[in-house]
């Protein structure tokens, strides 16, 4: 369970980058955190998992603060990063050598993703190529079976087969004691698997609802024209027509187009049921 | 369950094996090419120093005891180099994450880079200069003189501590012990402290603390003694016991003790690592 209550967080030298954030989470679900470059992602996930140290406020992670690093805590989370690094030893040896850190390692699971991968454990790590070694990485991750899973830009370096792939392993390796957190640019690869969406703007936690509620609240749909439709709550021109972001009508659900979604929650568009007209 | 959370045994074998396990090659041929150049440059230096150990006995200490110190240059860069993952922000984040304690963390690159090295170093030391020194060949030098090897004495880490066929005193040789391992720890703190070219900068730094330490010493001797010439320095000095006075004591509590600040420096400075 991620809780953070009134944190305050700047780079040296540099103006805040989160001024009383506040934000819960409990587990059992995997988290879209998304926003523009710059909005601070990267940093709020290095501060859950530890890596930096939070000027005032509380952060909390199963009960544990994340910068005192204590073994309990870290054997607890994983961490995949954007840009990454191993040594140069084969695939099994770092199983063989790294996997024991992890209490609650799977090795049947392991075996499992890498040969969906298709990843020789003979091989060496870095004899791969940068999206086999993000696969590896992504397995390895799902095989500790950690409480929380934090995931920064998982799908980048993953070609198409492997992304839908990542997809089917994350969905069927995640159980309901976990958290999976994950951070990315690329809102397609993620849309189906995910059910929190939480939109970070200006240091601040701008929009965090379930994929349950979204499709209870908002209708996404694609029309031609405007013309006889009530206004809509968002609406961007596209090829052939508009996409637009409706309330909801009861009779009717649709699929989440998170893209449109995040730029009218980065508009500054309210998206609660009593509409507001676009901007 | 304090204690857990900073030292448990099966956690710390666990970390100390995959350090083992990823980095045994770099390690065994780090050990292997220490061994082997020491052997070839100590056999380079006797043999091509023949002459002068013929004509001086005592001589040969003073060449094993120049070895000795570029040896110990070269075992500084290993303890100068620990924690390899803190000089790329990527490592130092994998590293940081990986689930032991700080303490645990900084207890086996302690072990791995002086408490099992040292004396491992030490040990190819004795066995490199001994083969060099064995490997001498009988020869004529300068057409009169005949070297023989076999009156050359072997090797003894005695030697190091030795003058004359008298051993210093205690507190020189605790010094000399304690000197060298203090200036480990601070090596190896070093590397906790800066992200790049951390053995580089701690000599440095080191160089600029001894002679600032030296000018400031001529200073004050300057202003409070009157020193006729400014190179002079002067300590007012007294005596601790009857062989032993207070300048001696104070070198000597420098060498005993500075260690223990630098290794506590250098796991608070692991502790409080961002990347």
């Amino acid at each position: 369970m991620i809780n953070i209550q009134h944190l305050t967080f700047q780079y040296k030298k540099q103006d805040a980058l989160f001024t009383d954030l506040s934000f819960e989470q409990q587990n059992g679900s995997i988290v879209g955190l998304l926003g523009k470059n710059g909005a601070g992602k990267s940093t709020l996930l290095k501060l859950i998992s530890g890596l930096l140290k939070p000027q005032t406020g509380e952060l909390t992670i199963n009960g544990f603060k994340p910068f005192d690093r204590l073994p309990d805590f870290l054997a607890d989370i994983y961490m995949v990063s954007e840009e990454f690094s191993f040594p140069s030893i084969t695939i099994g040896l770092y199983i063989k050598a790294t996997a024991p850190l992890y209490p609650k390692f799977d090795y049947e699971k392991m075996n499992r993703i890498l040969q969906e991968f298709e990843l020789d454990a003979r091989k060496n790590l870095n004899g791969l190529s940068h999206g086999q070694r993000k696969k590896f990485l992504i397995a390895f991750a799902l095989s500790t079976n950690c409480s929380l899973l934090v995931l920064d830009e998982p799908t980048n370096g993953l070609d198409i087969p492997s992304k839908s792939l990542f997809r089917k392993i994350l969905v069927s390796s995640v159980s309901e004691e976990q958290l999976v957190l994950i951070s990315t640019h690329q809102v397609k690869d993620i849309e189906t698997i995910i059910d929190t969406i939480i939109v970070l703007d200006e240091g601040k936690i701008v929009y965090n609802e379930s994929v349950f509620e979204i499709s209870q609240q908002l209708q996404f749909k694609t029309v031609a024209t405007l013309s006889g439709l009530e206004k809509p709550i968002y609406q961007e021109k596209c090829l052939g027509g508009h996409r637009i972001i409706t309330e909801s009508n009861l009779f009717e659900e649709t699929e989440i187009d998170i893209e449109l979604l995040f730029n009218a929650i980065i508009n500054k568009v309210n998206l609660k049921p009593q509409s507001h007209a676009v901007k | 369950m304090l204690l857990n959370n900073h030292f448990n045994i099966k956690r710390f074998s666990l970390l100390l094996k995959q350090d083992l396990f990823i980095n045994r090659t770099k390690y065994l041929l780090t050990i292997l090419g220490l061994g082997l150049v020491t052997y070839l440059l100590s056999y380079w230096f006797l043999s091509s120093s023949k002459s002068s150990i013929m004509n001086y006995a005592e001589n040969i200490n003073n060449h094993y005891v120049v070895c000795f110190v570029f040896y110990m240059m070269a075992v500084g860069v290993v303890v100068g180099t620990a924690f390899p993952d803190l000089t790329d922000k990527i490592k130092t984040a994998n590293y940081l994450l990986s689930p032991a304690s700080t303490f645990e963390k900084f207890l086996v690159q302690f072990l791995l880079r002086i408490g099992l090295f040292l004396p491992i170093a030490l040990g190819i030391f004795w066995i490199a200069i001994r083969l060099a020194k064995a490997s001498l060949i009988p020869e004529m030098i300068n057409g009169s003189q005949f070297f023989d090897p076999a009156v050359v004495p072997y090797f003894e880490f005695r030697s190091l501590v030795t003058r004359e066929d008298k051993l210093w005193d205690t507190w020189q040789i605790l010094f000399f012990i304690f000197g060298f391992f203090s200036y480990s720890t601070y090596l190896f703190a070093g590397t906790t402290l800066f992200k790049r070219y951390a053995l580089v900068k701690s000599v440095l730094i080191s160089v600029i603390l001894f002679f600032s330490c030296i000018l400031f010493s001529m200073l004050l001797s300057k202003i409070i003694y009157s020193s006729p010439r400014f190179f002079d320095i002067q300590f007012y000095t007294f005596q601790v016991t009857q062989n032993f006075d207070s300048t001696e004591f104070s070198l000597l509590s420098l060498s005993l003790f500075s260690w223990i600040f630098f290794l506590g420096m250098a796991y608070f400075k692991l502790k409080e690592k961002e990347a």
